[in-house]
């Protein structure tokens, strides 16, 4: 079970999603808090946006956004960031400072998985971006975002 | 009404709503724990003299009447400041009450107990806390500050701390450990009634009986040495009577020159008629028992202000006077006798130790023989055995603020210790409180990393190997580092580490509901005051002057663009996608938005508990993170739900 979101330049959500199954689905007392534990999060975001090199001890395998100055890595992909008792939260950070975040269910982060997942929604939403009609930090309500995102992470998680 | 905030206020803050509003106290954190383990001093009782003052002052025992006069000396809590009632005839001390919280002397804090029998007989290793009583506890304590939470609405900061060390203090043991040596007392008082005609040959039986309580008593404990409890008689009399008078000094001179005991004197039955009289507060209490005591018996006890401050000079003239230099020369005795010699070469180096005869005078640690705590393996070191010496060396030295010379001695017995891990466990935790009260404004983030954290780990761990039984201790350790490590001058680096160890505590469901709040509460304020050093207050954001500024750059806008100037040029300039000016130089480098996670957790909690005055102080506290959101608005939201059902 994981819940994402795409979150705009003013802390604001423009795209949410829950990804569960029928046996894997969030009790109510979490699913409430995930918008919360995702906006907690930005706090270590911020953090990494402005960091060359790796500090926070969870996330010593990616390091900050920055980084790519001085080296050819991807840097948008900052893996595990944040954990919430038992839950853990991953992030994704784009050039236009758009942050994408998602909270596991499972307490665990698989990096190739989770990075491609995130590389293919960024491609979808820079197509989104590129449409005239769509201004940044509005909401997605495009049916056909949402439903790409949902068979991405069917084929990624489920 | 004085407002002058003293410890004790802090700790009874719920009886002083005047001082809700407060900053919270600089290293209040170091002085709590500070409290809970300064000297104890015993008084013994004596019948006849407890049943004189029911007489008088419907006081049940002299050792009640002390324990109203615990924490430090030198702040005089129970004597109102507002009047000068102090004795021209008593002893001056140089310093003022007014800066109660700042600049004390650690070494000279107190707490006053029972009589040494009632210690060994009630008190043991096997009376341990659960956290149900911990809980109940707390329940009906946040259930007395409802309604005065009730009547002083504005949302306190200082209260929520004072409760937390509240909870933090029932956690403290008093009981007699045979681990440590820092609730053994180190001072017993032997009251004497002169008013009934007590004179040398009743000290002299009473002193007799103290002495002689290892041989008398059954259950004595290995680990107490009687000896190293100075004895000090109190001669109660009324200052009124020449005879009385007289009698006091003549039966001085013969307890120090006969039975070479020091003695003090109090005109405790002095009549004061036409006195002013003050009540005294509740005692400032350390353990959970008392804490259960006071809130079943709540007592209102009067007694003459001329009294008061007598019994306050009295208590100086003992510490300052008798006690301290009793220690010190005790600290001088062990550290020739046990520390220099376990120092030398010949003691530290295997080659030399071939040459020393194994033989040796010193008792060596054995195993226990009690029925009531069949646990395999259960080591004693008896009271005179080098290693129990060195541990009391090192206790006692913390007791006198001596923090450097204890780390060091912990240092030294954790080698000695290593095969017995009850006796490591406690010796790594206190190993790591000297370190950090010692050296708290020398530690650097490296030795945080380096030094504290692995010590932290380790004395954990050691505890966790211990029975389940006593995971409270382990609770109370952690919490106990975490308080010292938040109270850090560099949060931006302790504060995580003390996240990580009160989440532990979190994740363990050792404690029950209302204690799990509190520990939320507490690890929200480690977010809040996790700040990077870099960023100052001109820099964090503030949400009101944010709005306002706002609002009057609209008006400005609404104002030109009424004129007809420029308002398309403005719009031009601004883009809303770049990265907001106002807070780019504290971006990343605060965590306030998990503090208001966890505040807002709190208060779905504190509504579980139906504790609304506690959620809504929660919620208060988590708004300037979420107000502005429109993840706020929702109907269906956590925030939003909480704040309608609050309102």
């Amino acid at each position: 079970m994981f819940y994402f979101t795409i979150i705009g330049t003013s802390d604001n959500p423009i795209y949410e999603a829950e990804f569960t199954t029928a046996k894997n689905t969030f009790q109510p007392e979490i699913k409430e808090l995930n918008p919360y534990i995702v906006h907690s999060t930005l706090d270590i975001m911020e953090y990494l946006q402005w960091q060359r090199q790796p500090q926070l001890d969870i996330n010593t395998s990616s390091g900050g956004f920055l980084r790519s100055r001085h080296s050819t890595q991807e840097n948008s992909y900052l893996g595990k960031v944040d954990s919430f008792y038992g839950l853990a939260v991953s992030g994704f950070l784009t050039y236009g400072n758009i942050k994408f975040i998602m909270v596991h269910g499972n307490g665990t982060v698989d990096d190739t998985v989770t990075r491609s997942f995130y590389y293919e929604v960024y491609e979808l939403y820079l197509k989104t971006l590129m449409n005239p009609f769509y201004k940044v930090n509005d909401p997605i309500s495009n049916s056909a975002f949402d439903s790409k995102v949902r068979v991405l992470s069917k084929r990624l998680f489920v | 009404m004085s407002l002058q905030f003293s410890y004790e206020k802090y700790m009874n803050l719920i009886q002083y709503p005047e001082h809700w509003s407060n900053p919270i106290p600089h290293e209040i954190s170091k002085k709590v724990i500070y409290n809970t383990l300064s000297p104890c001093i015993c008084v013994q009782s004596n019948l006849e003299l407890d049943n004189h003052l029911k007489d008088m002052y419907n006081i049940d025992s002299i050792s009640m009447l002390f324990r109203y006069f615990g924490d430090y000396i030198q702040d005089r809590d129970q004597i109102p400041s507002t009047t000068d009632l102090k004795d021209p005839g008593s002893v001056s001390s140089g310093r003022h009450r007014s800066d109660s919280l700042f600049q004390r002397q650690a070494s000279e804090c107190v707490r006053f107990t029972r009589s040494l029998e009632d210690l060994i007989s009630i008190d043991s290793e096997d009376h341990i806390l659960q956290s149900t009583d911990i809980d109940s506890f707390l329940s009906q304590y946040l259930q007395n500050l409802e309604p005065i939470m009730n009547e002083n609405g504005t949302p306190s900061k200082l209260l929520k701390h004072s409760i937390y060390h509240r909870f933090f203090i029932t956690l403290s043991s008093i009981n007699l450990s045979r681990y440590h040596s820092f609730h053994h007392p180190v001072v017993a008082l032997l009251p004497l009634d002169i008013t009934k005609g007590q004179g040398y040959e009743n000290a002299r039986e009473i002193l007799i009986h103290f002495k002689n309580l290892n041989n008398t008593l059954e259950n004595f404990p290995e680990f107490i040495n009687i000896n190293d409890i100075l004895p000090v008689f109190v001669l109660c009399y009324d200052e009124n009577s020449r005879e009385q008078w007289e009698s006091v000094q003549a039966l001085t001179k013969s307890l120090k020159k006969q039975l070479f005991v020091e003695s003090v004197s109090i005109s405790l039955f002095t009549p004061h008629d036409n006195q002013k009289s003050t009540t005294l507060h509740s005692p400032i209490t350390v353990s959970l028992h008392e804490q259960v005591f006071n809130m079943s018996h709540p007592t209102s006890i009067n007694i003459p202000s001329r009294l008061l401050t007598h019994i306050y000079d009295t208590i100086s003239f003992i510490v300052e006077e008798m006690m301290i230099p009793f220690m010190h020369r005790k600290l001088v005795f062990w550290d020739e006798t046990v520390l220099q010699p376990r120092k030398s070469i010949f003691q530290s180096n295997k080659f030399f130790r071939r040459f020393i005869s194994p033989k040796s005078n010193h008792p060596i640690a054995h195993k226990v023989n009690d029925p009531q705590d069949p646990a395999e393996g259960d080591i004693m070191f008896p009271a005179s055995s080098p290693e129990f010496l060195l541990r009391k060396l090192a206790d006692w030295s913390f007791m006198l603020s001596d923090f450097k010379k204890a780390y060091s001695i912990y240092d030294l017995l954790t080698k000695d210790f290593e095969s017995y891990p009850q006796y490591l466990a406690p010796c790594l935790e206190y190993k790591t409180i000297s370190l950090l009260m010692g050296a708290q404004n020398i530690i650097t983030a490296k030795t945080i990393k380096t030094e504290v954290d692995p010590l932290m780990t380790r004395a954990i761990e050691q505890y966790k190997k211990q029975d389940e039984k006593h995971s409270l201790r382990v609770i109370h350790c952690i919490l106990t580092f975490s308080d010292l490590l938040l109270s850090l001058s560099d949060t931006w680096v302790s504060s995580p580490l003390a996240v990580n160890y009160l989440t532990y505590i979190q994740k363990s469901h050792l404690l029950g509901p209302y204690a799990t709040v509190i520990i939320l509460e507490r690890i929200a304020y480690a977010y809040e005051i996790c700040i990077d050093l870099r960023v100052n207050d001109h820099f964090l954001p503030k949400p009101d002057e944010e709005n306002k500024a706002d609002e009057s750059e609209a008006a400005e806008n609404s104002k030109k663009g009424e004129n007809g100037l420029e308002v398309d040029d403005m719009h031009e300039w601004r883009n809303e996608n770049k990265l907001i000016q106002n807070n780019l130089r504290s971006e990343g480098l605060t965590r306030f938005r998990k503090y208001s996670l966890y505040q807002l957790v709190a208060a779905k909690k504190w509504v579980e508990l139906h504790k609304r005055n506690q959620a809504k102080w929660c919620i208060y506290h988590a708004a300037p993170a979420y107000e502005k959101l429109s993840l706020s608005k929702r109907p269906d939201g956590l925030f939003h739900r909480l704040s309608m059902e609050l309102s």
